[in-house]
C-alpha cells in the first residue's frame, strides 16, 4: 500500500525519489520548481558558452543560469569573466543582445557604464549622489561577479555556488565526451557556426533531459517519420539537405536488437551518455569511403596521426548529458542547452558546431542534420515535443503518484571508468542517476 | 531604397497570382498530395530562422525540404501515428498585399497562417516569396516557396503544419 505523501508544496524531496521510483510532484509543483532553481541550479556546474562565442576582447554573451541572468564577457586582458546582467545602481538589465561586442556596458536608466571585467568605470553627473566619490574606489558598486568560472577544452561553465567540487570533479568521467568532441575536429578547432535552433515546450525541464538518452522512445514516438523516410523514393532529387534527414529518420528506425546492444552509462553526478546507433551504412553522416570523409580522415591524421586518429574515430558516442541542463552530440558537433521557463514550460536552444579545418561540406551536413534533430518544424522533434507535453499533462492529474524507473533496475554494472553501465541499451538507468543526484542537489 | 521604389513597379501577373491562391486553398483543405503536385521535380520550401537569412546550407532553419524532403513531409500526414497532429491542426491562410516578387516569375505577398489545434490558438505572420518555372506545358510550377516569419528568431513551439 502506497503512503499517501503531504500535498502539494509541502513534499519533501527525500521522500520523492525512492527505489525505482519518483513521485510526481518532482515535474509538476511549483514550490519544487523554485527548490530546485535554488538548489540545483544555484549551485551545479552550468554550461554557459564555447570559447568561440567570446574570442576576442570585448565579444560577449549574454544567458541565463536558472533564474539569474548573466553577461560572459572577455576583458582587455583576454580573461573570460561572468557577471549578473544587473546594474548596481536600480537594477536594470544591462544588456539585452545575446551576443555583441563591447566597450563597456552602459546602463540605458542613468548612464553608469561598466567595464568588460565589471568595473564600475563612470558614473554620469556624479556629484548628486551626494558624499563620497562615484564611483567609489572600493569597488563596492562594481558588478557583481558569478562566483566560479571554469573552462574545459573551450567549454564554459560556471557555477553560482562559491563553494563545491571543481569542474573536474562534477564531470567525472563523461569529460570523455568532450574529449571526443574536441579530438574529432581536426587542429582540435572547434566553432560554433551556423545560427541557432530554439524550441519551447509546454513541459518540465526533466523531460527533455531524460529523453535525450532513452532509446526506448524513438520506434513509438518517432514512428510516423520512420515509416515515411522508409517509402520515400532515393530517385527523386535531394541538394544533399533532405538526404541527411531522411537517413537520420530510418536510422532512428534501427531494429530493437540494435537499440538493446548499444551501451548506456551513467555516473554519480547524474550524467550519462548512450553509445552511437549509427552503422556506417546509414551515417546521417558521410560512410568511410565517401571522398569527403577520406578528407577529413587525412586532415584528422596531420593532427594525431594515423594510430591515434584510428583510435579518436573507434568511439562510438552519441549522446551525452551533464545533469542538470545540457545535452550534446559529440560525434555529430550538436549541444543543447535546457533552460527552465517555470515548472512546465521548458526553452531548449541549440548550437552547432564548425570545424574549421574540415572540408567544407560536412558543415553543410551538419546544419541539414540541426534541422532534422533540433529544428522546431522537424518530422522528428514535433512528436518530442508532442509527448513532452502529454507526460506533463498526465502527471498533472491524480491518476497516480508515481513515475516508474525500473527498466533494466538490478542489472546496473560497475565499469572501470568510474560509470554505471545500463544491462541493455534501453535501460532507465540514466533516470535512476538522474534523481539520485537529484536527491542529494535537494537535500543537502 | 528610394531608387527601388522609384522604378516601376513590374506588373504582377495573374497566372502566377492564381497559382499562389491556390496552393493556399489546397493547404487549408488538407489536400497535401494535390498541393505537392504544384511543386517541380527540383524544388525546396524554405522557412529561415533568420530575417533575410542568404543559405538554408550555413544557417539552420526551422524548415528547409528539398523535393525527396517534402514527398517525406507530406507522407508522414498519413501516418498514424503522427502524434503532433493529434488532434489534427484547421487552419486558415490568409494571402494579401500580392504583388510581383524579386526576380523573374516571383510573387511576394504578406502571408498568415493561423492555426487551431488541441485548443491552441497560434498564428504565423511574415512574408512569403514564390518563385515559379514554366511545366512544359504552358502552365507553372513552384520551384520555390520561402516564408520569412516575423518572429523567425523568436523562441518557438513545435510547428507540424505545412506552412
Ligand atoms: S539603474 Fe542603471 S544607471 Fe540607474
Ligand atoms: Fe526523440
Amino acid at each position: 500500500m502506497d503512503m499517501p505523501l503531504p500535498t502539494r508544496g509541502r513534499l519533501d524531496p527525500a521522500e520523492m525519489v525512492q527505489e525505482g521510483r519518483v513521485h510526481r510532484a518532482a515535474y509538476v509543483d511549483p514550490a519544487i520548481f523554485e527548490m530546485e532553481m535554488d538548489r540545483i541550479f544555484g549551485r551545479a556546474w552550468l554550461y554557459l558558452c564555447h570559447e568561440s562565442q567570446v574570442a576576442t576582447p570585448g565579444r560577449f554573451f549574454a544567458t541565463q543560469m536558472g533564474r539569474e541572468p548573466v553577461i560572459v564577457a572577455r576583458g582587455r586582458d583576454g580573461v573570460i569573466r561572468v557577471m549578473f546582467n544587473r546594474c548596481t545602481h536600480r537594477g536594470a538589465k544591462l544588456t539585452m543582445d545575446e551576443t555583441g561586442q563591447a566597450k563597456r556596458f552602459v546602463c540605458c536608466y542613468h548612464g553608469w557604464a561598466f567595464d568588460l571585467d565589471g568595473k564600475l568605470a563612470e558614473v554620469p553627473l556624479p556629484e548628486g549622489y551626494g558624499d563620497g566619490a562615484y564611483p567609489p574606489e572600493d569597488g563596492s558598486l562594481d558588478l557583481v561577479r558569478v562566483p566560479r568560472v571554469e573552462n574545459y577544452r573551450g567549454f564554459i561553465f560556471a557555477s553560482l555556488a562559491a563553494e563545491g567540487p571543481t569542474l573536474a570533479e562534477f564531470l567525472g568521467p563523461v569529460a570523455s565526451s568532450f574529449d571526443d568532441m574536441v579530438d574529432r575536429a581536426p587542429g582540435g578547432l572547434l566553432e560554433v557556426a551556423g545560427g541557432v535552433s530554439r524550441h519551447a515546450y509546454d513541459g518540465n525541464w526533466k523531460l527533455v533531459i531524460e529523453n535525450h538518452n532513452d532509446t526506448l522512445h524513438p520506434r513509438f514516438v518517432h514512428a510516423s517519420s520512420v515509416a515515411a523516410a522508409r517509402d520515400q523514393k532515393d530517385t527523386v532529387h535531394s541538394d544533399g539537405a533532405g538526404e541527411v534527414q531522411i537517413k537520420q529518420m530510418r536510422q532512428n528506425g534501427a531494429p530493437a536488437a540494435v537499440w538493446e546492444s548499444l551501451g548506456i552509462w551513467a555516473s554519480a553526478s547524474g550524467h550519462s551518455f548512450m553509445g552511437d546507433y549509427h552503422t556506417d551504412a546509414h551515417m546521417a553522416a558521410r560512410p568511410a569511403e565517401d571522398p569527403v570523409q577520406m578528407a577529413y580522415r587525412k586532415a584528422l591524421e596531420e593532427t594525431h596521426g594515423v594510430e591515434r586518429t584510428e583510435e579518436i574515430l573507434s568511439i562510438q558516442r552519441f549522446n551525452t548529458v551533464v545533469y542538470p541542463n545540457l545535452s550534446f552530440m559529440s560525434r555529430f558537433r550538436q549541444l543543447r542547452v535546457v533552460q527552465p521557463i517555470s515548472v512546465n514550460r521548458t526553452v531548449v536552444t541549440t548550437y552547432t558546431f564548425r570545424m574549421p579545418l574540415a572540408p567544407p561540406e560536412m558543415f553543410r551536413d551538419s546544419i541539414a542534420f540541426a534541422n532534422v534533430v533540433n529544428g522546431v518544424g522537424s518530422l522528428v522533434l514535433t512528436d518530442d515535443l508532442e509527448t513532452y507535453a502529454r507526460v506533463q499533462d498526465g502527471l498533472a492529474s491524480q491518476g497516480g503518484d508515481w513515475v516508474d524507473v525500473k527498466r533494466g533496475m538490478g542489472g546496473d554494472a560497475n565499469e572501470a571508468n568510474g560509470t554505471l553501465r545500463g544491462q541493455t541499451g534501453t535501460s532507465e538507468i540514466h533516470l535512476r542517476a538522474q534523481f539520485a543526484a537529484w536527491r542529494r542537489w535537494m537535500t543537502a | 531604397m528610394s531608387a527601388v521604389l522609384e522604378a516601376p513597379p513590374p506588373a504582377l501577373d495573374p497566372a502566377l497570382a492564381a497559382l499562389v491562391i491556390r496552393e493556399s486553398a489546397l493547404l487549408d483543405a488538407w489536400k497535401l498530395e494535390e498541393w505537392l503536385a504544384m511543386y517541380a521535380p527540383v524544388c525546396a520550401y524554405w522557412v529561415p530562422t533568420e530575417w533575410d537569412q542568404a543559405s538554408p546550407h550555413d544557417t539552420v532553419s526551422h524548415i528547409y525540404d528539398d523535393r525527396r524532403l517534402l514527398e517525406t513531409r507530406v507522407r508522414r500526414f498519413r501516418h498514424a501515428m503522427f502524434h503532433a497532429q493529434k488532434p489534427p491542426s484547421r487552419t486558415v491562410r490568409l494571402v494579401t498585399n500580392l504583388r510581383a516578387g524579386p526576380v523573374p516569375n516571383s510573387t511576394l505577398c504578406s502571408y498568415e497562417v493561423a492555426e487551431f489545434r488541441n485548443n491552441r490558438h497560434r498564428r504565423y505572420v511574415g512574408r512569403a516569396t514564390h518563385e515559379f518555372e514554366a511545366d512544359g506545358a504552358g502552365g507553372w510550377l513552384i520551384s520555390r516557396k520561402r516564408f520569412d516569419m516575423i518572429d523567425c528568431d523568436a523562441v518557438l513551439d513545435g510547428i507540424s503544419i505545412i506552412l
